[in-house]
């Protein structure tokens, strides 16, 4: 069995490598930055990809539970002086319940009501999170330090390398959940919604459990950020950071696992490489139009997305067997 | 009982921009069964348009008019470019792209009008008319005007021309309207146009009340789909009176208890819809077919 089969490994392949290049290289602080925050929105985007790339549903809210996460866990780190881990679990769990709550109402119905109650979500929430300021500090932000676990104070590096951890565990853990029945059940909902409707799968429970598990991520994505950064306003976490999501996940490759790294880091990389590209650079909201149209082009023409480009091309130019049916490829 | 009354125009004129907005929407939705999520961005960058010719020196009744055909022809050319290609492409993947159109519309707007918001005027400035205790600003009555005769009108083609019965069919049926040789190519072209349309004069109806900023839709924007929850998907004229009550609501609990949670409790409100009443007023049992 070589290492392209194995996916475990592959992720925690990943994951070594991600940990150690910024310390080979005694990277920069923003270098740190911009590598923590492709790690961190990643988590979101693997838990937006089993919504979206299994139950083809769409939810402009993400980007609020992951405030809610966020917030959850400043407030039980920073204000109740919980351990950190306690902190992080709830910030999973609480989201959790907000999303299985959304779901049950939205969900019921055939159609896109999901994207609906969740753009309401995110417009709102911005409202709540700044009238709420004993929980949120309001309009100026609330602030958190970085996380202490067994009385050791992280550093920077120290949590970018907690969030590459969890994104590895993440990531693996996605993988063996698509692997048990459940994950089945979503992996035949997502090729036909009716064949796996007439096999027993009832598409409302599994699209409500993909919502509210998706929304998990979220809120530890949320978490992560909030003792990254240790800084968090209420304009964050309204619906560009949800596009964002949606654009790494269609752009890296429905449905995938690797393909949520990989379209973060497309997203989060270009504005930085734009900026180093002459005259390109000084134009305002470039890199929003890339993307916006990265999107189209994808949908339209490459909806496997980046994460199977380099297969591809191998097969065209180098393959000369015919490509036997393709397997579910996560 | 003045305040009441007060209120409801007040509302009125908040429901006919969310009116023209879910009208726009809905045209799209039924006949290309496509939820066109970039509606309100599209119409902010209109308004940014329309702002734009303004400060450059035209008269403002001649630069919403040119903003109306630079918005036909936008989506138009959405449709026609872009959309037209995609008959492969399913409902979901439909409604990626028209997220992809917000990103798009939210960077081109800085690009081309820089940071800064922009400053429309009213249609008609003037001291409030009282009429039996409630006072009304000329522009909420032409504005008011101006979106019951764009209504009027576009129901009279939906029901009475021939063109509005390629719409309807297209929107009954696809497949069996291709069948039936109605060009749907042509109708979903035109829904696109008249829609984009509806968007951007919405957009700058608003303009005046705020300023033209990146996110000048979002409120109008959600609404509008709140609109279109609360009248049903399933006809034309269900989001527009959905509209309507939601317009009026907006006001009523924005002055009797908080103006600030005005739109929060019209979440939570449409949320209880979803769940008593979940196909809207004026919706069908949906039967589908395999």
């Amino acid at each position: 069995m070589s290492i392209r089969n194995m996916k475990q490994a592959q992720y925690m392949l990943f994951g070594v490598i991600a940990i150690l290049f910024p310390i080979v290289t005694s990277a920069k602080g923003s270098t740190i930055t911009l590598l923590a925050s492709i790690g961190i929105l990643s988590i979101a985007t693997l838990g937006f990809n089993v919504l979206l790339g299994y139950s083809g549903q769409i939810s402009l809210g993400h980007g609020a539970f992951m405030g809610i996460g966020a917030y959850v866990s400043a407030y039980f780190v920073s204000q109740l002086e919980l351990p950190f881990f306690l902190a992080l679990a709830l910030a999973a769990i609480i989201p959790f319940f907000v999303g299985f709550i959304l779901g049950l109402i939205a969900l019921r119905l055939e159609g896109h009501y999901l994207a609906i109650a969740t753009l309401g979500l995110a417009v709102v929430i911005e409202e709540i999170f700044a009238e709420f300021s004993g929980f949120t500090g309001g309009w100026s932000g609330t602030k958190t330090t970085y996380p202490t676990i067994f009385g050791y104070t992280f550093d920077k590096l120290a949590v970018y390398i907690l969030i590459i951890t969890i994104l590895v565990i993440l990531m693996i853990v996605t993988y063996n959940f698509m692997k048990s029945s459940t994950g089945r059940a979503l992996v035949a909902m997502k090729k036909s919604e009716h064949a796996a409707q007439a096999m027993g799968v009832s598409l409302f429970k599994y699209k409500l459990l993909a919502f509210s598990i998706s929304t998990m991520y979220a809120g530890i994505a949320g978490s992560l950020y909030i003792h990254f950064f240790r800084f968090a306003e209420p304009k964050l976490w309204g619906i560009g950071l949800s596009l964002d999501l949606l654009a790494a996940a269609v752009i890296g490759g429905l449905g995938t696992i690797g393909g949520a790294v990989v379209g973060v880091g497309f997203l989060k990389i270009l504005p930085t490489f734009l900026q180093t590209v002459p005259i390109l650079g000084d134009i305002d909201g470039l890199s929003f139009v890339l993307t916006g149209i990265s999107i189209v082009i994808f949908v339209m023409f490459y909806p496997k997305g980046l994460i199977n480009l380099p297969v591809d091309i191998y097969k065209k130019f180098f393959s000369k067997k015919p490509t036997e049916a393709e397997e579910v490829d996560l | 009982m003045d305040l009441f009354f007060q209120n409801i125009v007040g509302g009125l004129q908040s429901a006919s921009m969310y009116g023209l907005a879910a009208l726009g929407l809905v045209l799209i939705y039924k006949t290309t069964g496509v939820i066109n999520f970039a509606q309100g961005e599209l119409g902010m960058f209109h308004a940014f348009i329309a702002a734009w010719l303004y400060a450059s020196g035209i008269h403002f009744v001649i630069a919403i008019f040119l903003t109306l055909i630079i918005a036909g022809l936008v989506g138009f050319l959405i449709e026609w470019g872009v959309m037209q290609h995609a008959v492969k492409i399913d409902h979901l993947g439909k409604m990626i792209m028209t997220m992809g159109f917000v990103m798009i519309a939210q960077g081109l707007a800085p690009m081309f009008f820089g940071n800064n918001p922009l400053y429309f005027p009213k249609m008609i400035q003037g001291d409030p008319i009282t009429i039996g205790g409630v006072s009304i600003l000329p522009n909420t009555i032409l504005i008011i005007v101006i979106t019951l005769s764009i209504m009027g009108g576009l129901f009279y083609v939906l029901q009475r021309s021939k063109w509005g019965l390629a719409i309807r069919v297209t929107a009954e049926n696809i497949q069996t309207a291709k069948l039936m040789g109605v060009p749907t190519r042509m109708v979903s072209m035109a829904v696109w146009t008249v829609g984009t349309i509806l968007g951007a004069l919405a957009a700058i109806m608003v303009a005046p009340l705020t300023t033209v900023s990146v996110t000048m839709m979002a409120d109008i924007h959600l609404k509008s789909f709140i609109s279109a929850v609360l009248g049903g998907f399933a006809t034309f004229y269900g989001p527009v009176i959905g509209a309507f009550i939601i317009g009026i609501l907006n006001n009523i609990i924005g002055f009797y208890i908080s103006s600030k949670w005005a739109t929060a409790i019209l979440y939570i409100f449409i949320l209880g819809v979803l769940i008593f009443k979940p196909t809207g007023i004026f919706g069908k049992k949906f039967i589908k077919k395999v």
